[in-house]
């Protein structure tokens, strides 16, 4: 009885990892990780590979929401491989923390008038780079032509004085509904940090971390709690869906079943691909009296220090980022906004960014990056702060309370932080 | 002859070692190893010795107090719910009924089903706008119903995606046990003038015991360890209420990286799960 007993009770308590084999040939293949579809990463990898003929690049495709998971397995175990994969930009200082990127500070020298400085601040911890940026994002109003004239509604403004107020995207959305749109207003990576931080930060409540000590939460004042509020209240109100993953609420716009949607410059093309569906693009909105904030920061590639191929694996993230022709390939895959300051106005060109019902999306975007934009707390403790306060926004988005919710994970932030301080 | 018999019996014992040699490599390597190094982990911290530490925290901590809470009450519920209703379906099916290997067929097909497919599936069926369920509950004049969304519906909407995909391979089992009994005995219990159901309590269930053990054993080990569901649709939440064990340590192991409080969650999940086992072998052995 209990070599079985042992048996069953251990089954599904180890972790077999995968390892790849590596190249015994003369060329020497880089193995990349990030959370793309293959599909999207095929125009780099083909124009670095033609430059670079002894080298082939293997790219690993993981969920986004998996790819934390995953990186801390592989990477946790000192496993070679990946060799590059993409970094989160506000993950960066607890990915090295942890010693999972390797310093190039050397290696790369100055960038800043190459790439967005923004960026390459983004992936810099304590005066050393750890990355090279990619990729920059804002976030837009998309609203459904259709739906406010159906509404009789004026579509909110492209300029960003005359930006729209979160109050009034509210009343709208109402309307709308009433005329026969499906949902009011839908958020595109919703209940992510990423994109519901703007709220509070639009009422002056912070980034949700301690000005004065990175690892105090800083969640429970009175902007959080009133943006919090307005969140949930949206869903409560069925004004938005509950029950509707981030994967799915881009499908929702496309189907023309939402009013205003808040989405990156990314879903530009699916939406203008979508036919019947007639749509113009807005500032992002802020609340009454306060502060314009967009959401900002995108990925960094970055290099394994257990590495067998560091030379190689610099080549390539230099090839994606600093090389202009490179960087148009990464873009023209991804469809974020490169961060490198040529490849952008060549990507601000494309004719998306220049049709007829999106006039003026191309000067909208280069303004936020510059005036409204803020980045999420550089934290090492930014990983829990994530996946606390992500969850902390999906329950009040499924109807609890704001203040409690808030209270109770700014509690298990600071145990959780507690942690790290040890 | 006496030397003649003893040959072969140690041939037959080396020949056995070797037939179990594998499996017990992989016993050692996949499952005793990794226990230990658990072990030894959960009493780390950053490389160092901390002795109970990592204990001491779990035990402060109320959200790790609500997951083992959770995952007891979930495995409370769900094992004598999935295993009466194999049981139920087990009986029903060895019945010569027309149709009846179709049927057979049918309730084991999810088992093929990867976990994380059907719970993709069921992620869908349970949205709360344009599920199916919510669609199917309309017709009937039900309304709508939260399902994941909610604290309350949330565990009980993955016991059923659970009993969905696991009570099919356990009703395997119990067909299995049920076609091992001899027909005799029910025949001689019908010709004493035995019913059905006093010849299910008296002669089916007892001789069913093995089966039964083996798979109260397995479905309670399988349920403590369910985790592909919860990552894909709750994340533990809403509110925490999804939050099973499994879940909890590959949060603290993968999410943060903290595999000091991971490993101390393991050895914890373990020991409570060996106790259970260990009270259900108890049961069923003073049973017969």
């Amino acid at each position: 009885m209990p070599g079985g007993v042992v048996v069953l009770l251990l089954l599904g308590l180890s972790a077999a990892g995968l390892r790849p084999a590596s190249a015994q040939d003369a060329t020497v293949n880089l193995s990349f990780v990030g959370p793309e579809q293959p599909s999207a990463m095929e125009p780099v990898i083909a124009a670095f590979e033609a430059a670079n003929p002894t080298i082939t690049v293997t790219y690993e495709s993981v969920p986004f929401d998996q790819l934390n998971d995953i990186l801390q397995t592989r990477l946790g175990s000192g496993d070679a491989t990946p060799d590059v994969y993409t970094a989160d930009q506000p993950r960066i200082p607890a990915l090295v923390s942890r010693g999972f990127l390797l310093d190039i500070t050397a290696d790369v020298g100055d960038v800043g008038s190459t790439v967005l400085p923004s960026s390459i601040e983004a992936s810099t911890v304590e005066g050393k780079l750890y990355a090279l940026p990619v990729s920059t994002s804002t976030q837009l109003l998309y609203y459904n032509t259709d739906l406010l004239r159906k509404a009789g509604l004026t579509p909110p403004s492209l300029d960003p004085e005359q930006r729209v107020t979160w109050e009034q995207i509210a009343t709208d959305a109402t309307t709308a509904q009433d005329a026969g749109a499906k949902w009011g207003v839908m958020f595109d990576q919703v209940s992510r940090v990423y994109q519901i931080l703007p709220l509070p930060e639009s009422l002056g409540g912070g980034n949700g971390v301690a000005a004065d000590d990175e690892l105090t939460p800083a969640i429970t004042n009175d902007a959080w709690i009133k943006a919090a509020d307005f969140y949930g209240q949206l869903f409560a109100d069925e004004l938005a869906p509950r029950g509707i993953a981030p994967e799915q609420t881009p499908d929702l716009f496309a189907n023309g079943e939402v009013a205003y949607f808040v989405g990156g410059p990314w879903w530009m093309s699916k939406f203008a691909d979508t036919a019947g569906l007639a749509f113009g693009v807005a500032a992002h909105p802020y609340f009454e009296g306060g502060e314009p904030v967009t959401p900002t920061g995108a990925w960094s590639w970055g290099i394994n220090p257990q590495t067998e191929h560091q030379e190689e694996a610099l080549k390539f993230i230099q090839f994606a980022t600093l090389d202009e022709q490179g960087a148009l390939e990464t873009a023209k895959g991804i469809a974020i906004p490169p961060a490198n300051n040529a490849a952008l106005e060549t990507y601000l060109a494309q004719d998306v960014f220049t049709a007829e019902n999106v006039i003026g999306v191309s000067d909208l975007i280069r303004f936020e990056l510059e005036n409204t934009a803020v980045i999420r707390p550089r934290t090492v403790g930014f990983i829990q702060f994530e996946d606390i306060v992500g969850k902390a926004l999906e329950d009040i988005r499924n109807g609890a309370d704001a203040t409690t919710t808030l209270e109770s994970a700014s509690e298990e932030l600071e145990a959780a932080w507690a942690r790290l301080e040890r | 002859m006496r030397v003649g018999r003893r040959a072969p019996l140690g041939n037959e014992a080396a020949v056995a070692v070797l037939f179990l040699a594998p499996a017990l490599i992989a016993l050692v390597l996949f499952r005793i190893v990794p226990t230990g190094y658990a072990v030894v982990e959960s009493v780390r911290l950053k490389g160092e010795f901390v002795g109970l530490d990592n204990y001491r925290f779990l035990l402060d901590s109320d959200s790790f107090r609500r997951s083992l809470t959770t995952t007891l009450v979930f495995g409370a519920v769900l094992n004598p719910a999935q295993i009466g209703l194999a049981l139920a379906l087990a009986v029903l099916l060895i019945q010569r009924l027309p149709g009846a290997r179709l049927w057979r067929t049918l309730v084991f097909l999810p088992v093929a089903v990867p976990l994380l497919v059907s719970a993709l599936v069921w992620g869908i069926a349970f949205r709360p706008d344009d599920g199916i369920f919510n669609a199917v509950l309309a017709v009937v004049g039900v309304a709508k119903q939260p399902f994941l969304t909610s604290p309350d519906q949330a565990l009980p909407s993955i016991m059923l995606l659970a009993s969905w995909a696991g009570v099919g391979y356990w009703m395997i089992f119990l067909i299995a046990g049920l076609q091992d009994i001899p027909p005799e005995y029910a025949e001689a219990a019908a010709v004493d003038g035995a019913g059905w159901w006093r010849t299910f309590r008296q002669i089916t269930l007892p001789l069913l015991r093995r089966p039964l053990a083996f798979v109260l054993v397995a479905d309670t080990v399988a349920n403590f360890l369910l985790f592909a569901p919860v990552q894909v649709l709750t994340r533990g939440g809403p509110r925490e209420a999804t939050n099973l064990l499994m879940f909890e340590v590959y949060r603290q192991a993968y999410t943060f990286g903290d595999l000091a409080l991971a490993s101390a969650e393991v050895v914890v999940v373990v020991v409570v799960m060996v106790a259970v086992v260990f009270v259900q072998f108890r049961l069923l052995r003073s049973d017969g």
